[in-house]
């Protein structure tokens, strides 16, 4: 399983993962956010879902923990090039009543 | 051989003629007279009376035989009986109709009114199985009511169970800072180790010192000697440290392991779950629509019943007017038969006949003259509020 | 409470019909087969709308109207003829009665029951 991708554009910062978004890239992702959440230039955080399959509720777990970060320093969150299951599964729940999803 | 009254006028004539002669002539002539005469008058009256009776047409019209003084002939007895006959069945047989009718308009009205009323409750029972009013259940649900339960439900289901991921993460993350902290201390006791083991290389060399210092060293030796004693227990007591830690280490993996467990649940067998219910609401939507339409259908039926109730409760009445009208014939047959009666009867009442023949005649056409059912038809009829 | 009314009519099917039409409108309906009969009952009884043939054996229609305005019990309460006859004549003596109003046979269900709910409710 490969590590998620760090890349800043300006004040955008974009985590992309690759594979499987579970349990067992919790550590990765962690230090991934935390990146981009030091850097002050970064204003908005996107997570890049293109090379996931699909989510489980760990994944959701850590997506709301990212965005309590994100919102406590002012950073905005958003959700990117999300395939058709993963889709669905934040639409159970509720998640795009929380997130922008694009 | 009846005798008409002209025929008696021309007998009288003639006897006073030949009594005139007789006198005039004196009594010889008289009998000559009187026996040629009378079989002279005699024949006369006999051709006379024969002419008469082929040239007048025989009466059977009675309004004709009514008329005033006319000296009409009697109607032939067996075309009197003939109408008689006749008129007595039209009786019966108006009778008859009357009790027909009744009869069976009684039996259509009862069947017509149950008719009527089971229609009306089967529409009305239809209707309520429609709108779902009547179940097996006296509570009966409807079913997008269930549905929408089940979707709450399966709603705080999922709620809840990112929630606990999200705790699991978090706590995770202290575990992880626990981890941290144990090579914090795992780093301290490296630092202890070399301590230990300089102090060892330092009590050593100061055990070599007392040694050549000789009997002046020799306490100097006693404590360099419990200096590395010290030593090798502080060495012994930073393993069992270390030893400890590990172990804390391996909880602390082991509790991950818990809680990826906890995080980990499959969303796809929720997202499944979810695709049915929607699959089952557009169902019954599909269902709703046409229980609507069905509905409708039952309410337009009502209003059609409602509609032939009221053809068949005006048509039914029939039977009265029907009735009534029937009575009327018979009193017109009444009448008619009472005045062939009458008429056969004129020879008996010869001068006051006419007077009563005319007074019931007027009697009845003014009765008769009513008649009580001026329908044609069975459109309903006017309504006059006063 | 549901209203009272007394029907009479020398006619079964009539009076069936009548009975029929009201009833299912929730009205309580009383049957009287002619004029004294129908006199006798309304004295027994006390009815919201009284509805009266013309042709009957015995009393008829009017005289039975005459004869009813004359108790006190029914000085103002609604009397209808419903009767075959339709001329004018008649229809005036039924007001100079003391009718209420004048129906002509047959009757339509649903104008019957227009005219009843309009005089009682």
């Amino acid at each position: 399983m490969m590590k998620p991708v760090v890349k800043v554009e300006g004040q955008v910062g974009t985590l992309v993962l690759v594979g499987q978004f579970d349990f067992n890239l919790h550590k990765d992702f962690r230090l991934a956010s935390q990146e981009l959440l030091e850097n002050p230039a970064v204003q908005e955080i996107q997570v890049d879902f293109d090379q996931v399959p699909f989510l489980d509720s760990s994944a959701l777990g850590m997506l709301l923990l990212l965005k309590e970060r994100a919102t406590s320093q002012k950073k905005s969150m958003s959700l990117i090039n999300c395939r058709d299951t993963v889709l669905q599964v934040l639409e159970i729940a509720c998640f795009n009543k929380m997130f922008t999803i694009k | 051989m009846v005798f008409f009254y002209w025929q008696r006028r021309v007998m009288a004539c003639g006897l006073c003629l030949i009594s005139v002669l007789v006198l005039l002539s004196g009594p010889l002539w008289g009998a000559v007279a009187w026996s040629l005469a009378l079989p002279l008058v005699a024949s006369m009256l006999f051709v006379l009376h024969f002419v008469y009776l082929a040239k007048e047409p025989k009466v059977i019209d009675r309004e004709e035989a009514d008329a005033g003084n006319s000296q009409t002939a009697p109607v032939a007895p067996d075309c009197l009986d003939f109408i008689q006959e006749q008129i007595s069945q039209s009786k019966l047989e108006v009778s008859r109709v009357q009790t027909l009718i009744q009869d069976a308009v009684l039996t259509l009205v009862n069947s017509f009114s149950g008719l009527s009323q089971e229609a009306a409750a089967q529409l009305q029972l239809a209707e309520s199985l429609a709108k779902g009013e009547v179940g097996i259940d006296s509570h009966a649900m409807s079913f997008s009511t269930f549905v929408n339960e089940i979707a709450n439900a399966m709603g705080s289901f999922v709620e809840k169970t990112v929630e606990n991921s999200r705790l699991a993460m978090l706590l995770v993350e202290q575990m992880e800072s626990i981890g941290q902290e144990m090579q914090g201390v795992i780093l301290l006791l490296d630092e202890i180790h070399s301590i230990t083991n300089q102090t060892n290389m330092l009590a050593l060399n100061a055990s070599i010192e007392a040694a050549r210092a000789g009997e002046a060293g020799r306490g100097f030796a006693v404590v360099a000697e419990e200096v590395r004693h010290l030593s090798g227990r502080t060495s012994s007591f930073s393993d069992e440290i270390r030893n400890l830690i590990n172990r804390v280490n391996g909880s602390v993996e082991h509790a991950e392991g818990l809680i990826n467990q906890l995080a980990s649940q499959d969303m796809m067998f929720t997202l499944q779950a979810k695709q049915r219910l929607d699959d089952t609401s557009s169902r019954i939507r599909v269902m709703d629509d046409m229980m609507a339409e069905s509905i409708s259908r039952l309410r337009h039926g009502v209003g059609l019943l409602s509609d032939h109730v009221g053809d068949a409760v005006r048509s039914l009445q029939f039977q009265d007017m029907v009735s009534q009208l029937i009575a009327h014939v018979g009193k017109r047959l009444y009448g008619i038969e009472e005045m062939m009666e009458l008429t056969s009867n004129k020879q008996q009442q010869q001068g006051q006949w006419e007077v009563r023949a005319s007074a019931r005649l007027a009697e009845l056409q003014i009765s008769l003259s009513n008649n009580p059912v001026a329908q044609g038809q069975m459109q309903s009829g006017s309504i006059d509020l006063f | 409470m549901p209203k009272k009314v007394l029907t009479v009519d020398d006619s079964a099917s009539i009076r069936q019909m009548v009975t029929f039409t009201l009833k299912s409108a929730g009205y309580e309906v009383v049957e009287a087969v002619d004029g004294n009969g129908g006199l006798a009952r309304a004295q027994a009884d006390s009815f919201d709308l009284i509805l009266t043939d013309q042709n009957m054996p015995g009393m008829d229609g009017l005289n039975l109207i005459r004869a009813l305005r004359k108790l006190p019990a029914y000085g103002t309460t609604p009397i209808l003829m419903l009767t075959t006859e339709s001329s004018d004549q008649m229809k005036s003596l039924g007001r100079a009665a003391g009718a209420t109003g004048w129906l002509v046979k047959p009757f339509d269900p649903q104008k019957l029951l227009d005219v009843v709910k309009r005089l009682v409710g």
